[in-house]
């Protein structure tokens, strides 16, 4: 392997790791499919950035597109909350709406420009290793700090607001009666999840942000009984998908998030029909 | 080109239709054509919709793409019939899919349609990468069922939309009683003797007509909203399924014609500019309804209170 | 750290002290009192005019038909309902200001079902209250747990995971919970609707007992019969409050009457 591919696979562990801890809790939560939309929402921020600062890939890019992350979010609350519509019909209308925004955005002002929406959707992880930065003098790929940094983040702030996190998400009323702050925790959550589906977006494509959030998740909650080992199982799952993914991708010479992805998928049928416990054959053993 | 065109306007099963609009033959095929998939999805939308299963059309449309690769692998040309066929398959598949996860799995529906999007998505990818790698000529607009498509539209295109359109409203107004139990009361069919299941079965085929008649045109990820903004506008304006199904038909009719003219004549792509207007009314509709509308409910709530000062 | 004050239990300390409470002298004022409150889902009133004084150190049941606002009037008092209005005082006092000292059983269906957690990890959540976010739980704590989880008789349960248990187990463990929280005020949500009669019985004893210690119990309750004969106090609600007091000065055919539209005791 070479030191790029290590690079590519290191990129897509770290992202994974994030994903996959903030994903348990949106499965538990009932909320998996939130990533996606944001992963979608996000493409207007993007493009208004590029049509005022001419950038593509700043800081600001983050800032704009976590902004209509949170948007989406947001969005959708309100109308679930107004009682008119269900939260995922108000999902599904947020969404869409913000991604035409995008699309139109490009196709009318910024078609020159180089925001291509083939790799926003499928992403570009293969020449991650080759976008570089300087740092401390030496030249580092800039999607392995971003994500980096992102991990970190997520992990420090997971462990920071584990109380809340895991009251809320178990028993809503019981958080908030303990004077744990779990609604708030939960916005704070969601804020997260936008900001770190940006990031993700960025460096992998829009596909691989829904996967990473949710089919880890739902593989280790198979596999474990414990909310920390499930954390822990499925940032696992994230880590030996992306290095198994990688070389499905290399010896077929094909897209490296789509392997990636399929091999959480192939991951995940595993773990429904041979977890020790939950799984669809130790179930059946149980029944007969 | 001219003659090509020329010739299917005499040719073709619609030139009268298609003739007798104020418009040019090729904005025609598209105003049409529009309508009709808004048609059908408006109409099929509340399968979905009253049955909190909005995001399942989301599943479902990315579903549609590995089944257009698929065909395309295996006929080695782009039938368009065929496509669709693939698409019809694989979207339904991955609808049984997330049924299956839910019920065997016990995955929440959430989880479920995250999953079952997820990997349907990420084979479809792997496939059309495949297909762009090998070469093949004919390729190029497999990846249009992303993000949708309307130039290459022609009047056959709208042939087989119209006998979807013509299939969906004969199985409504056959089952619709049936459908009314099946949305509203989900234990009532149980009772009355008709399997969960065919009903279950039957409403995911008619979603995948309806997911598989707009891929093309809006896109496998703007689908959803086509779906989903029709219905919920016309659910703000009446709470009978009689009247729901037809006014939100013909709410996505509407949205698909004005935003196919419109996207025409600004030269921007068709799909986005469908679901901005159908999501706008949708939007409206939800703050500005007469009875259910946010405002109303606000001033009818005040005016409770208020009422209840004075008996008080 | 002065708030720990407000947990006599915890002071006493030691798995044996348990049920043991210094509470009783703090017990004048009302365990919740509410005056002129109303509550509303949607825009549309659930709740009208409640004013009612529920008194401390008994155990007291909200009854009602079936939208009548029982849960909502508990929900809405404990602040988990968006639109109230009125004045709201648990043990004298605002909610904030005793939150430790209010434990809170849900009801079963409001928890989430398909959670990783095993049963000593719920019954340690009541001990949130007094560490907050970050601090650890200490050697006494675990004690205090261990303790509430032999209490209810699910100390061999410990590991096993929530979602493996029955309806029974599972409410047991949460009435763990409440214990282990050391509270002065318990107030349950519909606690037996999920449970076999064996563990109602067993949890309607526990509950007795620890009124005799100086608790407070409040539980929304469906049971007329049980009320009439396990309870010392009934609120009877349909919309607004009917009736409160002694069971059998609540539970007369008048005021059932108005509630339900006809007697459903002599139903039976």
């Amino acid at each position: 392997m070479s030191p790029d591919d290590v690079m590519i696979i290191v990129i897509a562990g770290l992202l994974s790791t994030s994903c996959a801890v903030l994903g348990g809790f949106l499965v538990l939560r009932g909320q998996a499919l939130l990533p996606d939309a944001v992963s979608h929402a996000v493409l207007p921020g993007i493009v208004l950035i590029f049509l005022l600062t001419g950038e593509r890939a700043s800081l600001w890019t983050v800032v704009g597109a976590t902004a209509f992350g949170v948007l989406c979010v947001l969005g959708s609350d309100w109308l679930r909350r107004s009682g008119v519509v269900e939260s995922d019909a108000a999902l599904a209308l947020v969404f869409p709406a913000l991604f035409s925004l995008g699309i139109l955005g490009i196709s009318r002002f910024a078609s020159g420009a180089h925001i291509d929406l083939d790799s926003a959707i499928y992403g570009d992880l293969t020449f991650a290793p080759l976008r570089t930065i300087s740092l401390f003098g030496a030249d580092v790929p800039r999607s392995l700090v971003i994500t980096g940094i992102a991990t970190v983040a997520v992990v420090a702030l997971v462990v920071a607001l584990w109380r809340p996190l895991q009251a809320a998400s178990f028993d809503p009323a019981f958080a908030e009666l303990a004077g744990l702050r779990g609604r708030l925790t939960g916005q704070v959550l969601l804020v997260a999840v936008a900001g770190l589906a940006v990031v993700a977006f960025d460096s992998v494509g829009a596909i691989l942000v829904i996967t990473f959030f949710v089919v880890p998740a739902s593989t280790a909650r198979l596999l474990t009984a414990r909310l920390g080992s499930m954390l822990v199982v499925a940032a696992g799952c994230g880590w030996i998908a992306s290095v198994a993914g990688h070389g499905v991708a290399v010896s077929l010479d094909t897209s490296i998030p789509g392997t990636i992805g399929l091999t959480s998928g192939a991951l995940f049928a595993l773990a429904l029909v041979l977890a020790p416990r939950r799984g669809l054959l130790a179930r059946w053993k149980a029944r007969t | 080109m001219s003659g090509t065109v020329t010739g299917s306007l005499q040719a073709g099963p619609l030139g009268g239709l298609l003739e007798s609009l104020p418009l040019s033959y090729p904005d025609a095929v598209v105003v049409v054509g529009t309508a009709v998939v808004g048609f059908v999805a408006g109409l099929l939308g509340p399968l979905a919709v009253l049955r909190q299963r909005s995001m399942f059309g989301d599943a479902m449309s990315h579903g549609t793409l590995a089944g257009v690769a698929v065909a395309f692998l295996l006929t080695g040309a782009k039938v368009p019939e065929l496509l669709l066929l693939g698409a019809a398959i694989s979207a339904t598949l991955a609808a049984f899919a997330m049924i299956a996860l839910e019920r065997a799995g016990r995955l929440r529906s959430d989880a479920a349609i995250g999953v079952v999007l997820s990997v349907s998505l990420t084979l479809g990818i792997v496939l059309l990468t495949g297909i762009s790698d090998s070469g093949n000529a004919q390729q190029s607009g497999l990846d249009e069922y992303l993000l949708g498509q309307t130039a290459g539209m022609v009047e056959r295109d709208i042939v087989v939309a119209l006998a979807g359109a013509g299939v969906a409203v004969a199985v409504v107004l056959l089952g619709f009683r049936l459908l009314r139990s099946a949305t509203f009361d989900p234990g009532f069919t149980a009772v009355a003797g008709v399997r969960t299941w065919v009903v279950d079965a039957a409403s995911t085929g008619l979603l995948a007509l309806a997911v598989v008649l707009g891929v093309r045109t809006v896109g496998a990820i703007l689908m959803v909203a086509l779906l989903v903004a029709p219905v919920v506008t016309a659910r703000q304006l009446t709470t009978r399924l009689a009247v729901l199904l037809p006014l939100s038909a013909v709410i996505g009719a509407v949205c698909g014609a004005v935003g196919g003219l419109v996207s025409g004549r600004a030269e921007l792509p068709a799909g986005p500019v469908i679901v901005l207007l159908a999501t706008a009314l949708a939007v409206l509709s939800v703050v500005l309804a007469p009875r259910r509308g946010v405002i109303a409910r606000a001033r009818a709530g005040r005016l409770r209170e208020e009422r209840g000062r004075v008996a008080r | 750290m002065t708030d720990d004050v407000l947990a006599p239990a915890e002071a006493a300390g030691g798995t044996d002290d348990v049920l043991l409470r210094t509470g009783g002298g703090r017990m004048t004022e009302p365990a919740l009192r509410l005056q002129g409150m109303s509550a509303s889902y949607g825009g549309r009133p659930v709740l009208t005019g409640v004013d009612v004084e529920i008194p401390a150190g008994v155990l007291s049941a909200v009854v009602g038909p079936n939208g009548a606002g029982k849960s909502t009037m508990v929900k809405a008092a404990l602040g988990l309902v968006p639109s109230v209005r009125g004045t709201v005082r648990w043990l004298g006092q605002p909610l904030r200001r005793v939150r430790k000292r209010v434990a809170y059983v849900p009801q079963s269906d409001a928890v989430a079902k398909d959670f990783p957690i095993t049963a000593v990890q719920v019954v340690e959540m009541g001990r949130y209250p007094h560490r907050g976010w970050l601090r650890r739980l200490t050697p006494a704590d675990d004690d205090c747990v261990a303790g509430a989880m032999a209490q209810v008789g699910v100390a061999d349960l410990a590991d096993r995971p929530l979602d493996e248990l029955s309806g029974g187990q599972r409410q047991r463990v949460f009435l763990a919970r409440a214990l282990a929280q050391r509270a002065d005020l318990i107030v349950l949500d519909e606690p037996f609707t999920a449970v076999d009669a064996r563990t109602e019985k067993a949890l309607l004893e526990i509950l007795t007992r620890l009124c005799r210690e100086g608790v407070s119990v409040i539980a929304v309750h469906h049971d007329l019969r049980e009320v009439l004969d396990s309870f010392d106090h009934a609120v009877l609600m349909a919309g607004t409050v009917v009736a409160a007091g002694a069971p059998a000065d609540v539970l007369t055919p008048e005021h059932l009457e108005t509630a339900y539209g006809m007697a459903p005791l002599a139903a039976r």
